[in-house]
């Protein structure tokens, strides 16, 4: 079994960088990243902050192109291009090649925030080299790679429930809406909860099935803020505990793992007709 | 043959219109620019903090120093062209608003709010004390922020009670300097407001790095020094006449050569015995920095 994962794991690796879509993509981040540092200079006092919050920004933006615009069609073309029964007529299950096409598609993100990750850090690093201590005094390796992390769990996450949608949906344009909307529910979910806790909530909060069912959507739909560390890169903002970042990474690994199980189960059982 | 000159007829009449096309492109291009060279600017007001949190998501951080670039540009712009800042302040007020609730902890643009809003008019001297209270709960012992946010309260709002508790608070934080305290006590009575209010001025010029607002908070030295001049020249009408003058006029020339007359939204006030000097309730300050 593994050693078909694998094999269609290096076919889409292959397939991404003979499309050279890293490339594209690094090279896009590249001419970001020398743009926004002239953007970085408007902001003298907390340069160092800036700095890293447009990085890893960009780095955002880079996985999250890679995932509408590049996964997305490449996930479907399974069906569009008839690509999916020509695989499927080799001894390989649905999925095995599922599984095979997120591990590829993983590996190809990997490699991305590798190189920009670098390229990030030596930008950072140079940086805090040439200007004053007050105006970045913090530069934290740890840190770094832990927001990394957690940006690659983001985009991770993001690329599961694409499968997921692949395996449901037929079409890449009604996969990449879906996505969208994914993307929405899950960043406006936390502020829906907010409100009904905070000062204007007019009695809201109190009820009790509101908040339940909010923290039920949320279990569907994560909040990607809790594995972002972005900002303690470069600050001395208030760290979380260790069991909480723990917690987060786990429930995070865990949340992919459920939705690619349902992506094999939906694949399984469907019609490919 | 007929058939290769018709072609190139052809070709030639494309390249033709092609090139009138652009022509005219570029005759409306240059024609829109110059009716829309003498446009006012003014600052679009940013959206609410909801909207960029459901939008931006991972990047609300990176949208809040856009935000925060945007609106810096646009003061900058407007103080090297000398242009009054004033029709535009609650729209500045508004984004540095949006900037410090979506990242608090996002420290550069509590400075420019303080520079350059709180002078405008007592209602946005109120938004400047706002967005500082973002600043000091995001950074509670960043004693810039409280100094400004007390010292704003009887600059800017006429409100010495409240300046004294912001300093007093500021005072108790670990490792303030006495000053604090000093100035906590001095606004007790309506003789030491005037001098902690020149101290607070004083210490806010020595901290501002734009010349510009430096040059704004020396004129505004200059008026309270004056000020107590004219306390002082009170003091003296009573040491020598055993009671207070019922109208300063009534001090020259002997003890003050002019009474002083304030413009930018000021006036000297005397209840005898105490000269205090008020912001103009209702009266905004242009803003204009010359």
């Amino acid at each position: 079994m593994f050693r078909r994962i694998t094999a269609q794991t290096q076919l889409v690796v292959l397939g991404g960088l003979r499309r050279r879509t890293l490339l594209g993509l690094f090279l896009f981040s590249l001419g970001a990243i020398l743009a926004g540092l002239l953007f970085v200079q408007f902001i003298p006092r907390d340069i160092g902050r800036a700095a890293g919050d447009f990085l890893f920004s960009v780095v955002w933006v880079s996985g999250f192109f890679f995932l509408l615009f590049y996964t997305v069609p490449a996930a479907a073309w399974g069906e569009e291009r008839s690509f999916l029964p020509v695989y499927l007529a080799r001894p390989i299950s649905r999925s095995e090649y599922v599984l095979g096409l997120f591990a590829g598609m993983a590996l190809l993100l990997a490699f991305l925030h590798l190189l920009l990750g670098l390229a990030n850090w030596g930008i950072l690093y140079v940086v805090r080299r040439g200007v004053e201590e007050s105006a970045f005094p913090v530069l934290s390796l740890p840190w770094f790679l832990l927001a990394a992390c957690g940006l690659y769990l983001i985009h991770l996450q993001l690329l599961a429930v694409i499968l997921l949608f692949t395996s449901g949906v037929r079409g890449s344009f009604p996969i990449l809406l879906c996505t969208i909307c994914y993307y929405f529910i899950c960043t406006g979910l936390p502020v829906v909860r907010e409100s009904l806790i905070g000062p204007g909530a007019g009695g809201a909060g109190q009820t009790s099935i509101y908040p339940l069912l909010l923290q039920g959507l949320n279990a569907l739909f994560p909040d990607a803020s809790w594995l972002d560390f972005k900002t303690l890169v470069v600050s001395t903002d208030p760290a979380p505990a260790a069991l909480n970042v723990g917690l987060t990474f786990t429930l995070a690994l865990l949340y992919i793992l459920v939705v690619m199980g349902g992506a094999c189960l939906i694949y399984e059982r469907r019609d490919l007709q | 043959m007929n058939d290769e000159i018709c072609n190139n007829m052809k070709n030639m009449k494309s390249a033709v219109l092609f090139l009138a096309g652009v022509l005219l492109y570029a005759s409306f291009f240059f024609l829109h620019e110059r009716q829309w060279a003498g446009r006012v600017e003014r600052l679009p007001v940013a959206q609410p903090v909801p909207y960029y949190r459901v939008l931006a998501g991972y990047v609300q951080e990176l949208t809040a120093e856009m935000l925060f670039v945007r609106t810096n540009v646009f003061i900058g712009r407007a103080t090297m062209q000398n242009k009054p800042l004033l029709p535009d302040g609650p729209a500045i007020a508004q984004n540095f608003e949006v900037v410090t609730t979506l990242y608090p902890r996002f420290l550069a643009p509590y400075y420019p709010a303080q520079a350059f809003l709180p002078d405008l008019s007592p209602d946005l001297a109120k938004r400047t004390n706002a967005i500082l209270e973002n600043g000091i709960v995001a950074y509670p012992e960043e004693l810039s922020l409280r100094f400004s946010h007390a010292a704003n309260y009887f600059l800017w709002m006429n409100d010495p009670a409240r300046a004294g508790e912001a300093f007093a608070k500021a005072a108790a934080i670990a490792g303030a300097p006495p000053l604090y305290g000093r100035l906590a006590e001095m606004f007790v009575s309506p003789e030491g407001a005037l001098k902690a209010g020149m101290l607070s001025l004083l210490v806010l010029r020595n901290a501002e790095k734009d010349p510009k607002v430096k040059e704004k908070y020396g004129r505004q030295l200059l008026m309270y020094e004056r000020t107590i001049e004219v306390q002082s020249a009170v003091q003296a009408y009573i040491r020598d006449h055993g009671a207070a003058p019922a109208t300063l006029e009534q001090l020259q020339p002997l003890y003050l050569p002019v009474v002083p007359v304030f413009d930018q939204g000021y006036t000297l006030i005397y209840d005898p015995p105490h000269v205090s000097l008020r912001r103009q309730e209702g009266s905004p300050h242009s803003g204009q920095l010359n």
